[in-house]
């Protein structure tokens, strides 16, 4: 082989190793930045989840602890559950609970900046078979966010369930 | 002939080396660019988080009658609005700096004490009518112990406001001491990004 022949096969080889350097470098630093772009994702998917779930879960003690002319909402709720001895003075609990806390809700998220969500509240109790619910039914789906608490009346438990839902 | 060539290829192989190096260089950048974008994202909302926790565990503005949630004091949230940047620096030395927060009280039932539920109509007439006149009232200010109780907006570090701050609100209780009730409200923080 003559020396130009030599020094063309060198170049050729050397040029080919370079290549085949240069693709894997590219190759991986593509795959990296592809799986590092859905971890991030999930990193804020994950924290809008965990703001999500405490907004929820504050919102429902917001709503609980808060006092109305029928006395504090979650003995509005007792009563509207369990009827109107539990609620304070001469209210009618359920109605009070169904038309009042509506307007509630709608303040709160407005005032939250969040207009968008929509919500379920449901009160249910393990030795009455029946549950009262307020609010949108398909707030309870795949992907809500949701917060309960415990009170109870007279020896019955009343549940207070939230489901917090993107409309 | 074929040396020239194979001298050309060489050039060739050496300009695209270089573009490879310098594309590889750029998307370097933009990744550590996104990276640090999402870090940054990150940590404000830690940031936010902590001061979360940090107002809803601070005796200085919570009432100690109320172990579960925000249920923030009035009388104390207007002490400390009302020293200003003091208040402020009172707060940071406990949470920080860096900061803006207001809470609002949403709704008050105060006035509508006469309203009962008779299931008719005018309900939700009366309620709205109770709504519109007390959101007036408590849009005020609290800046001084003169406004309270006719206020309803407690702000703090307002020095540190600026237009680069992500925000948090969430749901409040507040004790409206004057009535020894428990009023909804909202607690907005706000953080500066860098």
């Amino acid at each position: 082989m003559s020396r130009e022949g030599k020094e063309n096969s060198r170049l050729k080889s050397q040029s080919s190793t370079i290549a085949i350097v240069l693709g894997v470098v590219v190759f991986v630093g593509i795959v990296m930045f592809m799986l590092t772009m859905p971890l991030s994702e999930q990193n804020l998917k994950q924290a809008e989840a965990l703001h999500m779930n405490r907004f929820t879960s504050n919102l429902l003690i917001s709503l609980t602890n808060m006092d109305t002319e029928c006395g504090k909402m979650s003995d509005v709720m007792k009563g509207a559950y369990f009827g109107n001895p539990a609620c304070t003075g001469r209210c009618n609990c359920i109605t009070f609970f169904k038309k009042r806390v509506p307007g509630y809700m709608s303040v709160i998220l407005n005032e939250t900046g969040y207009t968008n969500l929509k919500y379920l509240i449901v009160l249910k109790s393990d030795q009455h078979a029946e549950n009262i619910e307020l609010g949108d039914s398909t707030a309870n789906s795949k992907g809500s966010w949701e917060a309960n608490t415990r009170t109870s009346w007279r020896g019955s438990d009343l549940e207070i369930k939230i489901y917090i839902a993107e409309s | 002939m074929k040396l020239q060539s194979g001298l050309m290829e060489y050039l060739i192989f050496i300009v695209i080396v270089m573009a490879l190096i310098f594309a590889i260089v750029i998307f370097i950048f933009v990744w550590q660019f996104f990276s640090l974008g999402g870090e940054q994202a990150q940590l404000t909302d830690k940031k936010l988080d902590y001061l979360l926790d940090a107002f809803v565990e601070s005796p200085v503005i919570n009432n100690p009658n109320y172990q579960r949630g925000l249920v923030f004091d009035d009388s104390k949230l207007t002490a400390i609005a009302s020293l200003g940047p003091e208040g402020c620096q009172m707060l940071e030395s406990s949470m920080g700096s860096g900061w803006y927060a207001e809470v609002n009280i949403s709704m008050i039932f105060d006035q509508c004490e006469n309203i009962r539920d008779d299931g008719g109509s005018w309900w939700q007439v009366r309620y709205r009518d109770c709504v519109n006149d007390l959101s007036g009232k408590y849009t005020r200010a609290c800046t001084s112990a003169n406004d309270y109780p006719n206020c309803g907006v407690w702000k703090f570090c307002v020095q540190n406001r600026d237009e680069k701050m992500k925000y948090i609100t969430m749901p409040v209780n507040i004790y409206r001491k004057m009535n020894n009730t428990v009023v909804m409200g909202t607690l907005k923080i706000g953080v500066s990004v860098q």
